[in-house]
């Protein structure tokens, strides 16, 4: 308890991590004056022109989907090339949600296995997106708490690597070692401090960032339909946000205590993104390697976020003749909880085991 | 409670190699052995890479050794440095601190660490000399401001044992004068001292006992008295009218004489009154007879193999015994 008291007045006593949450505090502030700016509180009129756009648009598709069913029933022969008729599955078009014009165009046919219902859908077109750039707290909510949890936990990264990197390499680590001489103690100690630091000034933050979408909403867009389900749900993303943010400084603290230095877990950082996630990325497109983005952490931080990434595999398709369905492809949230939470624990293990068996030079 | 024991420091046999895949192994101690008496200020010398850095992390658990056996206060370290860590306070080499913060939250947020009372905080800074700069941020104090705040943490404690690598370093005549009063406050109040100093006028003020290492090994070790005299080679200074039909007599008389510009060295005298007695008998008359008694530097040089030599520029980690001259 003591040890935990000592470095809890550690962790905010250090300039950089204040440093850090007024920068995140800045940034956040400057996206919300954005959107406070950007964002007007609709008119009787807005919403009416909107409704008539809107109509309008659903009208096109209802349309589109009747002729996308006529010339499912019956295709017509391939047009010759120049030809802007198409009918073949999945040939170019006008594309769902295309501009309704004077003359409804060439239709196109969806691609295997999605139907024109699918395709054309009416019921996708909501009024909101004809209104002028009104922030919609209902329906924005979410996405806002994304944002939060990004920047959240790149700031949880560079605290967490610094509040030991900085320790090692100013040699008050060494210190600490000879006023407590265990190792593990002060190290978990130290990590717990931080993870309990980060949570509970990560849920203020976050509670402030939703009140202020609330009230940017409020004054000036519009709240929307808020249920006791919407905002159960609004709780549980800022959780996931939370809980990503807490792995990174983990992953941060793990990596610059492996290196003794801030500059450690800043440079793997800077060299994953690199090397793995443009560098590999490119080289596996290249090579066709089928479901390339199960290969990437982003694709986990991706699921882990939205509860489910979807991908499309265009891989089986790229020496086929005739019909051919891409794989369609998910990573779910729990399969995110278990890939970064394994690579987590694995360097916090491995970061601990070196603690105990390092010299402290 | 640690139990009142003689041998607040005991090391047998340690050794410790550093492994490294590009440079090889590098014996750093090789068979170590070290007794520090209860009430002491023991000095701990060697020259650079002789050892005693490495020698103090094992002691305090940083480093780990290959073998040996080492107790603090009567107990087996490391395996009971949790138990007597709050009876020992050390720097271990230069001060190192987190430059941000000030002297005073440093010292706190150790303090609190350990479980030590608040007010030890300002006591301690009061006892270093650093009350008016306590404030203030590491990063703007000099070397020696840093060196006061390192043994003001490690006073903290009110340690039983105090281990303190080059105190002195950076401190200004003032401050190394401080320092020694402080040491010699602390041991009459009951904490023994280990203290390493490359000062070794210093360390012959005010040491009790002394260990000398070289390469890893211990080579003298014992009551600075005694170190001293052990290597004291019975050597007299010795001026007369005529030096040259002065030494000629000596050395017929059994002497092994040296000849200066302005005097004359005997070795191995055992009683200079003899020499007085063979030249007065020649009818020479001695205007000067002063032994030259060996101190801790001579000492040192000799009994680590570093002795300056015209020419040779000592590599660190190097003793004579590296150069063929055999370090005793």
């Amino acid at each position: 308890m003591r040890l935990f008291a000592a470095e809890w007045s550690r962790l905010f006593a250090r300039r950089f991590t204040r440093m850090m949450f007024l920068i995140v505090i800045l940034l956040l502030a400057l996206i919300g004056g954005g959107i406070a700016y950007s964002s007007h509180v609709p008119t009787d009129a807005a919403r009416a022109k909107a409704k008539v756009e809107a109509d309008r648009q659903r009208a096109f598709l209802t349309q589109q989907r009747a002729r996308c069913e006529e010339a499912v029933r019956n295709p017509r022969p391939t047009p010759s090339p120049g030809s802007t008729a198409g009918t073949e599955p999945g040939t170019p078009g006008t594309e769902p949600g295309g501009p309704p014009g004077g003359e409804l165009g060439p239709v196109s046919t969806p691609p295997p296995g999605v139907t024109c219902a699918e395709y054309f859908n009416p019921a996708e077109i909501d009024d909101a997106s004809f209104l002028p750039s009104t922030f919609g707290f209902a329906r924005e909510a979410h996405d806002l708490v994304l944002v939060f949890g990004g920047i959240f936990a790149m700031l949880a990264f560079a605290v967490g690597a610094s509040f030991v990197g900085a320790e090692w390499s100013s040699g008050s680590m060494m210190n600490l070692l000879i006023w407590r001489p265990r190792r593990i103690l002060v190290l978990l100690t130290k990590l717990f401090t931080l993870l309990f630091g980060l949570a509970v000034t990560g849920a203020l933050l976050a509670a402030a960032w939703v009140a202020a979408a609330y009230g940017i909403a409020r004054y000036r867009g519009e709240v929307g339909r808020v249920t006791q389900g919407s905002l159960t749900s609004l709780g549980l993303d800022t959780a996931r946000a939370l809980g990503l943010a807490l792995a990174a400084a983990a992953i941060g603290f793990a990596l610059a205590s492996l290196g003794r230095h801030t500059a450690m877990a800043m440079g793997v950082a800077v060299g994953y993104l690199l090397v793995i996630e443009v560098g590999l990325n490119i080289v596996l497109r290249l090579t066709e390697v089928p479901k390339v983005e199960r290969w990437f952490l982003s694709s986990y931080v991706q699921a882990w976020l939205d509860k489910k990434a979807q991908f499309v595999d265009f891989t089986p398709c790229r020496y086929a003749e005739g019909d051919c369905a891409p794989v369609e492809w998910s990573i779910s949230m729990d399969d995110s909880a278990v890939i970064l939470g394994v690579a987590t624990l694995a360097l916090v293990a491995v970061s601990v085991i070196a603690m105990r068996r390092r010299d402290v030079a | 409670m640690v139990s009142r024991v003689d041998a607040v420091l005991e090391i047998n046999g340690l050794r410790k190699t550093y492994r490294s895949a590009f440079k090889g192994p590098h014996r750093a101690v090789d068979g170590l052995d070290m007794r520090v008496e209860q009430g002491q200020i023991h000095g701990f010398l060697g020259p650079n890479g002789s050892g005693k850095t490495t020698t103090l992390r094992t002691l305090l658990g940083l480093v780990r050794p290959n073998s040996g056996r080492m107790t603090l206060l009567g107990r087996e370290v490391p395996s009971a440095l949790p138990e007597v860590a709050g009876h020992i306070g050390a720097i271990v080499e230069a001060p190192r601190f987190f430059g941000n913060f000030s002297g005073r939250r440093t010292l706190r947020i150790l303090a609190r660490a350990g479980g030590v009372r608040r007010a030890r905080v300002e006591e301690v800074l009061e006892l270093v000399g650093l009350r008016d700069r306590a404030g203030d941020r590491v990063k703007t104090y000099s070397l020696g401001m840093k060196q006061r705040l390192a043994v003001a943490s490690a006073l903290l404690k009110a340690p039983r044992l105090l281990i303190l690598d080059e105190p002195a370093n950076g401190l200004d005549p003032a401050g190394i004068r401080e320092m020694r009063d402080l040491m010699r406050g602390l041991v009459e109040h009951g904490t023994t001292v280990v203290l390493s100093s490359h000062i070794l006028g210093e360390v012959q003020q005010i040491c009790d006992s002394v260990t000398i290492i070289s390469r890893g090994r211990r080579v003298a070790h014992g009551a600075v008295d005694s170190v001293l005299r052990a290597q004291d080679k019975g050597e007299f200074l010795i001026r007369v009218a005529d030096h040259e039909r002065a030494a000629q007599t000596l050395r017929h008389a059994g002497f092994q004489i040296t000849t200066e510009r302005d005097h004359l060295m005997a070795r191995g005298v055992a009683d200079p009154a003899i020499i007085t007695e063979t030249l007065a008998a020649h009818k020479m008359w001695i205007s000067e007879l002063t032994p030259q008694r060996p101190d801790l530097e001579s000492v040192f040089l000799q009994l680590t193999g570093t002795v300056p030599e015209p020419g040779v520029t000592r590599q660190v980690g190097e003793s004579a015994a590296a150069f063929g001259h055999g370090a005793k």
